[in-house]
């Protein structure tokens, strides 16, 4: 059979029925998805940013009524900075992300760097967040022995963050980038025949 | 883009172009339980690419990108997920109704759903009348990559099909 005769076989398929949608099932899937995925990622940025926004701001008051130049004004300009950098990390990335192709290698280049990004991220908030955060704890604690047991809580904490993040890192993030990687090698590649 | 006018667009899609998602999922997920996932799976990614469509390109050629994008992707994580038993009370997108298929047909899809994921996007275009410049576009390969992988593919079903030829195909 030659391959006009496939072709032939193809064409006459395509008029076969093959599948039924069910559009109210298809409907709440979509809608449950879109709000987990989606909606997840945008609520956790916003709580951070929020979170850090809210407790710089209060730190800011506390510490002009009593000592512009307390450990708390330190917090503050802290937390404030880093309400800013997860907003500037947010529009970062929305700019990031339209470069890509339209196209299935583009795709994947796609779902790379967002694996990459989030690891980043991951390690970001680890390294310029936890860590700075038990520091100030540390060298407060030194002024206010009251504060090291708080300084011994983030400490934990800290760990156990850094633990998480190796552990999702080679379970989940690590495979699914070198499928996607093996992906994008497999469809670029040249072939020598 | 608002919501409603994201529906109205997908929709309109869904009711033009199924036969598109139809055929991929043929040719990737070979059970009612795959094709139900993969076809929740690929109706989340178009949906999703929505905002992003511009208009530069013909709808079918973007869902058909979107969709084997999708469909590769997706056949690549089943291998490594342990097999889950279906729920038999879960609401399905997808069923399967015809069950009697064409023989000739049934037997080329095996084909090619023997072919990696990758040269199944590239098998997919090529019967569906792509010219290798527009599979490139939606591939992001060069045309002369395309040429490659078209010729080789095509090589592999005219050898399979003269084997089974004289089976009374």
């Amino acid at each position: 059979m030659d391959f006009e005769e496939l072709q032939v076989i193809w064409n006459n398929q395509n008029n076969e029925k093959m599948y039924a949608i069910n559009e109210s099932a298809l409907n709440n899937y979509i809608k449950k998805k879109t709000k987990s995925i989606g909606g997840m990622l945008n609520l956790f940025e916003f709580i951070l940013i929020a979170v850090n926004l809210f407790v710089g701001i209060w730190l800011t008051i506390e510490s002009l009524d009593n000592n512009p130049l307390s450990n708390q004004f330190l917090l503050a300009i802290f937390y404030l900075a880093f309400a800013v950098y997860g907003l500037i990390r947010k529009f970062m990335r929305r700019n990031e992300e339209r470069p890509f192709e339209s196209t299935v290698v583009g795709e994947l280049d796609k779902a790379i760097w967002r694996v990459d990004y989030l690891m980043q991220q991951s390690r970001n908030t680890i390294f310029w967040y936890l860590v700075p955060l038990v520091l100030i704890f540390a060298v407060m604690s030194v002024f206010d022995s009251r504060l090291i047991w708080v300084t011994g809580m983030l400490l934990v904490v800290t760990a156990a963050t850094y633990f998480a993040h190796h552990w999702e890192f080679n379970k989940y993030h690590l495979p699914n980038k070198r499928n996607l990687e093996a992906l994008r090698e497999k469809l670029t590649a040249k072939e020598n025949q | 883009m608002d919501e409603r006018k994201q529906k109205q667009i997908f929709d309109e899609w869904l009711s033009q172009h199924k036969g598109i998602m139809f055929k991929i999922i043929r040719a990737y997920a070979f059970n009612p339980h795959d094709a139900d996932d993969l076809f929740q799976e690929i109706s989340l990614q178009v949906w999703k690419s929505i905002p992003e469509f511009r208009g530069e390109s013909k709808a079918s050629t973007w869902i058909y990108r979107v969709a084997l994008y999708t469909a590769t992707v997706w056949v690549r994580k089943e291998k490594t997920r342990p097999p889950t038993q279906p729920l038999a009370d879960v609401e399905h997108a997808l069923t399967v109704t015809n069950r009697q298929r064409d023989e000739r047909s049934e037997w080329l899809y095996q084909q090619i759903g023997q072919l990696e994921p990758i040269d199944r996007s590239v098998c997919l275009l090529l019967l569906d009348g792509f010219s290798y410049n527009e599979m490139a576009d939606i591939l992001g390969i060069s045309a002369s990559n395309v040429g490659v992988k078209v010729h080789r593919i095509k090589q592999h079903l005219i050898q399979e099909s003269k084997e089974v030829e004289h089976h009374g195909l």
